[in-house]
């Protein structure tokens, strides 16, 4: 039984309005979030057309959200699914879009395709663009640097300019600036902006490169979802009609856009509720997400304010650490500007007798590295103290946190050296490689269904994807071996009446009859669908193997993808098509945002083992000892003298911030600010090294309260020994030092 | 024919000296096309030449009870009545009378006979009017793929024409209405140059899309008086069935056309007026009531049982929200499957089905299978699951996509093996598809055997070796009985290399009749093959037909560039609506189409009852089909007002029509998650899930 806290029940008696809640890490909001909706279901005020909206951030904490008030509606006998819609932004844009494409001049079956595709056609474009304008280079490049003669100062060039072509062209549709808009507006300008320029020609192509193909981009989505709304007020109304409340979590990383359509479905005297962090605002450099507009919302007149303060997933010395680092922050960083980076409350334990206890305190559960250390002596030190730690406590859960993917991959290697069993959750994403894995198997066999080796690949990997029941999962290796040395095939899967295979193969080993039926079912169905069009041939196989939703619907997207490459080459056979899928399969890449996380990773599954992961993907999840590390100037500057900045890159003039001048620029353009046009260059490097900093401040305070237990936490100096402790560290380390002193 | 029994009102419908004139309405089911046939017999019984009798309906597939009445022993002999669509009766009379309205509708070569376009000659060479425009980077702000560009082009003519406006004023027409997205107004326009230039290609070369055929009928022919001489004096009795299905511009022809007639009967279907994407316009056909001396309105079904009555009654009353109980009479007559996934759902209703069909008396073909859209993949899922619990089964498709049909591709790739001066030799693959179609019945390993071993695509002397000649091992693997009929297809295939066949129709022909629809063979007595070859072979004597004439191609190239155009995508799906359906066993249908098939059942399974297939209109961003109607006000803002008004209008004739062509039970299938892993919870969901609302607070109640 539900027992809320006093703070969650303050949440839980609204009823309408607008209101602002500020959850620490740890605190229930997702389950408060949910019960929350079930009790506004349950009020009875919804008509059957009627939903609670409830927007997140990732699709794991869809399935999350949907599970626990789906549970509820069941109680109730009530069709399930009904009165309520978990989205991400990215799927209330789409069905916002899907139901009216032609406000936006979209057909219903519009292609939107994934990251990889998009960073192709910019990739495409930005080679060419560098060509045709080899003064840009020279222009921006440092004085002492010879572009001719060094082809890694162009392969960099070649780098930066994709990831300035694709934030630009990110915050252009954020900004709704649709080329031809742009263009115009760039008219009135009396002087050269040629980073706005550059900017201009690739996004003018990349659109022109999306609409051949009948595409949108995930940006586009969200930009036409508030174009549809804004274009035709009926069309808002009924919306506005179907979701009378609409529960925002992790509204700190809200963008402008995700701001402005959630503004327009509440519509003026609407009922909003947002749940969020600042604290815990961490995708500003990669997104166009910024906790100001929460900040704002929560100063809002009429916003009731409410705060979820107390939380039960770490011991009292790993919050009073994260409570220092918001304290220091606020009272004793250096530069003022960044005293606003954390924002209170502090993270309270929850109080007596509550379901969800802290863990039992350990004084001694922080450590901090002091020495420093080269990168990979400290990777060494961290997988050799998991080494000694795991066999004793193998109940419990650990991860490893860097801040970067290619700190994290170092730290797989020596892992992997070791023997100790891991499981990665860095830029690749393996649920993704893993669906599209068995169906490239499957692809393959069909194209070669003679091969005996290929039909026990994929009767390996269907039982690794627990699709055949679990429970003779040590049948596997048996049954593989089996099929392998099957000799003519063909009177395994059709055997001609009265010829049974088994007298040439020996007998099928025991317990494997009947798995070994529904395969030859599951391959016969298949071998029928051969005859199908590529794109429905995967659709059945997925249909007939895969019961998540996220897979299916992966598997209808590589679908998609493999429908498109069909028309492009009407001659490809079946295993151009098994190649195309094993592309995918093979490249480490996000696609279609679906990741581990996304799968709804839970970190419990994985006792002893060592997750690896980037912190900023570690959100949300919490490991019973976390080691920490990079926690450098380098990864975790503090706007310091001698702190590295990975934006500002050594081959650019001056080490001024491209993206950052570009971004300025832009946003001048659009609000039409020329006197912000006119600002000297190197003005939107500094902001912008300010900003970064601030959100760093967040990702270190993210990282720590990660931990249950016990908290790890290592640096080094870099590859040329120009790194130290990142300040926040030092003087959390200088405090935790003095505390012991005087205690 | 067995005689059905009429009820008194239907004997004196049939009866056209009671009624001579006569506007019949009344829902579906109450036997107005039944009474009609009947009149349709005692016409000719009363000794009016059959031929003098025309009987006009919007599609085919709805003349089949007429056509039966013909084929009855009772019918007269002699000569026969006509049943035609408008447009097949304007593309006769455009032949017949071709010379006297040629020259003056403008076409430059009067003195040659006129070639009548189908859609996708229609596509070819809108295709080349518009692949130039695309490349000088028009089209640009649309997200469109090109041949979806050109229908959509083609579909604003289509509907100018069939509600009498100059085919020059579709884009402003629409651009006075549009509010959406302002970068949508260039491609607009273009498409109207796209579209004027497309007629002037017309006139040029003497070609008539469909557009083009109801415009010159209509403003060039039918003001003749040559041609209402020729009207009045062939037709006394006309019978004009769905009335609601055509559009106004045929409402304004047979308005003008009524008084010269002997007699004349017009059936409206109430609450229908389905196919609106082709220039429906029920309120357009209500308008010839005044032209009828006398209206009935028929009101009692003679299908559907009370419980569904009851059911359709609650069903619409929460599709557009308003109050209702729920009726414990109607309980029994529906039931609610929920699954999470598409297989889930399969299986239950397969269970079902064979549980109604062995211990309820309800026959295979007394079922209906039916979902907003039937892919590929749906339907091929939904035979293999019936196939592997031995229920039977056939499917009706309006509309079929070339590429996806595996009988047009084994017959194209038997056309390009018979063809090597094409250098379009099939791959291994297409080869495999062939053999497991034709002489594996389903068997991929022996099928990939075959075209392995036997299959030589680059050898230019023997392409097909003989299966003598292979070791005997793999003789063994392959199987005799298949060896043998490999040997007869390529014994038939020699032979044609021998003896060239000129024509793609005819090779095609014989290699259906001769070899492919032998015993033993893949397509022997199969249905759907037999259908799509025909299918095929009328698509391709079509296209050779416009060609010729044209010399848009050189004629030794016509098969060729047909096969290039199906592969290229250019002639994508065939649009032929087959007369009926063939084969027995539980239907599998999209709901449209089945409406449109005057098929009633016993019992109706509806798939998928969230998608936003049951509720909103396919939405083509270069066309509309309400902004093009009479019935739409110029200028006047198309907002979402109007789309969720038409949305719940469509939503409610579609569950209204197919309720009253069930007779006992309906099952409402959710499911969480569709063939994309999407969640929908449209219109036709929530209306369901009111009811289930109300049968829960019954229950609640009673407990």
């Amino acid at each position: 039984m539900f027992r809320p806290r006093p703070k969650q029940a303050e949440v839980l008696s609204y009823r309408q309005g607008k209101m602002g809640v500020a959850a620490v890490p740890g605190s229930g909001k997702t389950f408060t979030l949910s019960r929350l909706a079930a009790d506004l279901i349950a009020a009875g005020g919804l008509n059957e057309t009627q939903e609670v909206l409830i927007v997140t951030l990732v699709n794991s904490a869809v399935d999350n959200f949907s599970s626990r008030i789906g549970e509820f509606i069941k109680e109730r006998k009530l069709l399930p699914n009904m009165g309520y819609r978990v989205r991400t932004l990215h799927g209330l844009a789409h069905d916002i879009v899907k139901e009216r494409p032609d406000l936006v001049g979209l057909p219903d079956r519009f292609l939107i395709i994934d990251e990889q595709e998009t960073d192709r056609i910019i990739q495409r474009i930005v080679q060419s663009w560098m060509h045709l304008h080899p003064e840009f280079l020279v222009s921006y490049s440092g004085a002492e640097l010879d572009l001719q003669s060094n082809h890694r100062l162009r392969q960099s060039w070649f780098d930066y300019l994709r990831n300035l072509a694709v934030n630009f062209i990110r915050t252009a549709k954020d900004l709704q600036l649709h080329p031809r808009v742009l263009a115009e507006k760039l008219k009135s300008v009396s002087f050269d902006l040629p980073l706005i320029q550059m900017g201009l020609e690739i996004y003018t192509e990349y659109q022109r490169a999306l609409n051949f193909r009948g595409a949108v981009d995930f940006d586009d989505l969200i930009r036409y979802a508030l174009q549809a709304l804004n274009s035709d007020r009926d069309f808002l109304f009924r919306l506005q009609n179907r979701w009378p409340f609409i529960l925002e979590d992790e509204a700190q990383d809200s963008s402008r856009l995700q701001e402005e359509i959630l503004r327009l479905l509440a519509g003026l005297g609407g009922n909003w509720v947002r749940v969020g962090d600042t604290n815990q605002a961490i995708y500003e450099t990669f997104t166009t997400a910024n906790p100001k507009y929460l900040r704002a919302f929560l100063m809002e007149e009429g916003v009731r304010n409410c705060d979820l303060p107390n939380s039960g997933r770490s011991t009292q010395t790993i919050i009073n650490f994260a409570n220092s680092l918001i304290d220091w922050v606020q009272k004793e960083h250096p530069l003022d500007k960044l005293r606003s980076a954390l924002t209170l409350p502090y993270i309270r334990a929850t109080p007596a007798n509550d379901p969800q206890p802290n863990p039992k305190d350990n004084p001694l559960g922080i450590y901090i590295q002091e020495q420093e250390c080269k990168p990979e002596d400290e990777s060494h030190r961290v997988v050799n103290n998991i080494q000694k730690w795991l066999p004793q406590h193998m109940d419990q859960t650990v991860a490893i946190l860097v801040p970067r993917n290619d700190r994290g991959a170092e730290m797989v290697g020596f892992l992997k050296e070791k023997g100790i069993p891991y499981i990665e959750m860095l830029r690749s994403t393996s649920a993704t490689r893993k669906t599209a894995a068995l169906l490239t198997s499957i692809l393959r066999f069909l194209s070669d269904p003679a091969s005996t080796t290929k039909l026990a690949s994929i009767f390996k990997q269907l039982y690794e994807f627990e699709i055949v029941d679990q429970e003779n999962l040590s049948q596997i290796s048996i049954g593989a071996a089996y099929l392998k040395k099957i000799r003519f095939i063909e009177n395994f899967l059709y055997p001609f009446p009265g010829n049974d295979h088994q007298t040439t193969n020996g007998p099928i080993p025991d317990g494997l009859v009947e798995i070994f039926g529904k395969f030859t079912t599951l391959i016969k169905n298949w071998s029928g669908a051969t005859l199908l069009p590529i794109d429905q041939l995967v659709i059945t196989i997925a249909q007939g193997i895969f019961t998540n939703a996220l897979d299916l619907a992966l598997a209808h997207k590589l679908a998609l993808l493999l429908e498109t490459a069909a028309t492009s080459n009407p001659s490809w056979d079946l295993p151009e098509f098994a190649l195309e899928l094993e592309k995918i399969a093979s490249n480490e890449r996000k696609f279609l945002g679906f990741s581990d996380l996304d799968q709804g990773f839970n970190p419990d599954d994985y006792k002893g083992k060592v997750i690896v992961s980037t912190i900023h993907k570690a959100k949300g999840l919490e490991w019973d000892r976390v080691y920490l590390c990079s926690v450098n100037n380098y990864d975790f500057p503090s706007c310091q003298p001698g702190d590295l900045i990975i934006g500002e890159k050594w081959f650019v003039r001056e080490k001024l911030n491209l993206e950052a001048e570009m971004l300025q620029q832009l946003n001048a353009i659009h609000s039409g600010d020329d006197s912000s046009l006119m600002l000297e260059e190197g003005h939107a490097t500094y902001l912008s090294r300010l900003e970064y900093a601030s959100e760093r401040l967040r990702l270190l305070f993210v990282g720590i309260t990660r931990a249950r237990k016990e908290l790890i936490i290592t640096w080094n100096n870099g590859r040329r020994n120009e790194c130290r402790m990142a300040l926040p560290l030092q003087a959390l380390l200088e405090k935790r030092n003095l505390h012991s002193v005087t205690s | 024919m067995e005689k059905l029994q009429l009820t008194l009102e239907q004997i004196s419908i049939a009866d056209p000296s009671r009624h001579p004139s006569l506007f019949l309405s009344g829902v579906a089911g109450t036997g107005k096309s039944t009474a009609a046939s009947r009149r349709l017999l005692n016409l000719a019984l009363a000794g009016n030449p059959p031929s003098s009798i025309l009987v006009i309906v919007p599609q085919r597939s709805l003349s089949t009870p007429f056509a039966s009445i013909i084929q009855d022993p009772s019918f007269p002999q002699g000569s026969l009545p006509e049943i035609v669509t408008f447009g097949g009766l304007a593309r006769r009379m455009i032949s017949l009378f071709w010379p006297l309205i040629s020259a003056s509708a403008g076409f430059k070569r009067p003195h040659h006979p006129p070639a009548f376009l189908t859609l996708e000659t229609s596509q070819y060479y809108m295709a080349s009017i518009v692949n130039p425009m695309i490349q000088k980077g028009m089209f640009e702000t649309v997200n469109l793929e090109p041949n979806r560009l050109f229908s959509q082009i083609l579909d604003n003519l289509n509907k100018s024409a069939l509600i009498g406006m100059p085919h020059t004023l579709f884009a402003k027409r629409m651009i006075s209405s549009f509010i959406g997205d302002q970068e949508v107004i260039a491609p607009l326009i273009q498409t109207q140059t796209a579209a004027n230039d497309f007629r002037e290609l017309c006139f040029k070369l003497n070609l008539l899309d469909f557009s083009l055929q109801i415009e010159v009928f209509h403003k060039y022919l039918w003001p003749s008086l040559l041609f209402q001489k020729h009207l009045t004096n062939r037709y006394h009795h006309l019978i004009y069935d769905n009335i609601e299905e055509d559009a106004p511009i045929y409402h304004d022809m047979v308005k003008e056309w009524s008084p010269s007639l002997d007699t004349l009967l017009l059936i409206q279907d109430c609450g229908a007026g389905y196919r609106s994407f082709l220039g429906a316009d029920p309120v357009s056909s209500s308008s010839l009531q005044t032209v009828a001396q006398q209206a009935l309105v028929l009101k009692k079904s003679l299908i559907s049982e009370n419980g569904i009555e009851r059911c359709s009654f609650m069903l619409q009353s929460a599709i557009h929200h308003q109050e209702f109980d729920a009726d414990p009479l109607a309980r029994d007559s529906f039931s609610i499957i929920t699954c999470r996934l598409v297989p889930e759902t399969l299986k239950l209703i397969t269970n079902e089905i064979k549980e109604i069909t062995s211990n309820k008396g309800i026959k295979e073909n007394e079922i209906v299978v039916l979902a907003p859209y039937l892919s590929d993949s749906l339907l091929f899922s939904v035979i293999q699951e019936f196939n592997a619990a031995g229920i039977n089964s056939q499917e009706h498709r309006p509309s079929r996509s070339v590429k996806s049909d595996p009988a047009v591709n084994c017959l194209i790739t038997l056309a390009k093996l018979v063809n090597p001066q094409w250098d379009a030799q099939p791959s291994r693959y297409a080869m495999r598809e062939v053999f497991i179609q034709l002489l594996t019945r389903g068997d991929l390993i022996r099928a990939d055997l075959l075209a392995q071993v036997l299959y030589a695509p680059k050898n230019s002397t023997e392409t097909l070796a003989s299966f003598d000649n292979i070791q005997s091992d793999m003789r063994e693997r392959i199987g005799y009985s298949i060896g043998e009929r490999y040997m007869t297809l390529r014994a038939w295939l020699m032979d044609i290399l021998e003896n060239p066949v000129a024509d793609l129709d005819v090779f095609w022909s014989r290699c259906f009749g001769e070899l492919l629809s032998q015993k033993d063979m893949g397509f022997h007595a199969s249905f759907s093959a037999s259908n799509s070859i025909a299918l095929l072979i009328e698509s391709y004597q079509k296209f050779r037909q416009v060609m010729e004439p044209t010399k848009s191609i050189l004629e030794n190239q016509i098969s060729h560039e047909y096969i290039n155009l199906v592969e290229s995508g250019v002639i994508a799906s065939f649009y032929m609506e087959p007369w009926k359906i063939v084969g027995e066993g539980v239907l599998i249908a999209p709901a449209y189409t089945y409406l449109l098939t005057n098929r009633p059942v016993r019992v109706q399974f509806w798939l998928d009852i969230g998608s936003p297939g049951w509720w909103q209109r396919p939405f083509q961003p270069l066309t509309h089909p309400y902004i093009l109607s009479r019935n739409w006000e110029e200028k006047r803002p198309w907002t979402d007002a109007d789309e969720s008004r038409v949305s719940t209008d469509s939503l409610s004739r579609l569950a209204a029509g197919l309720l009253q062509r069930c007779c006992s039970r309906v099952y409402f299938c959710a499911t969480e998650f569709d063939e994309r892993g999407s969640q929908n919870k449209t219109g036709l969901l929530q209306a369901v899930n009111t009811i289930t609302r109300k049968f829960a607070a019954l229950d609640l109640k009673n407990v």
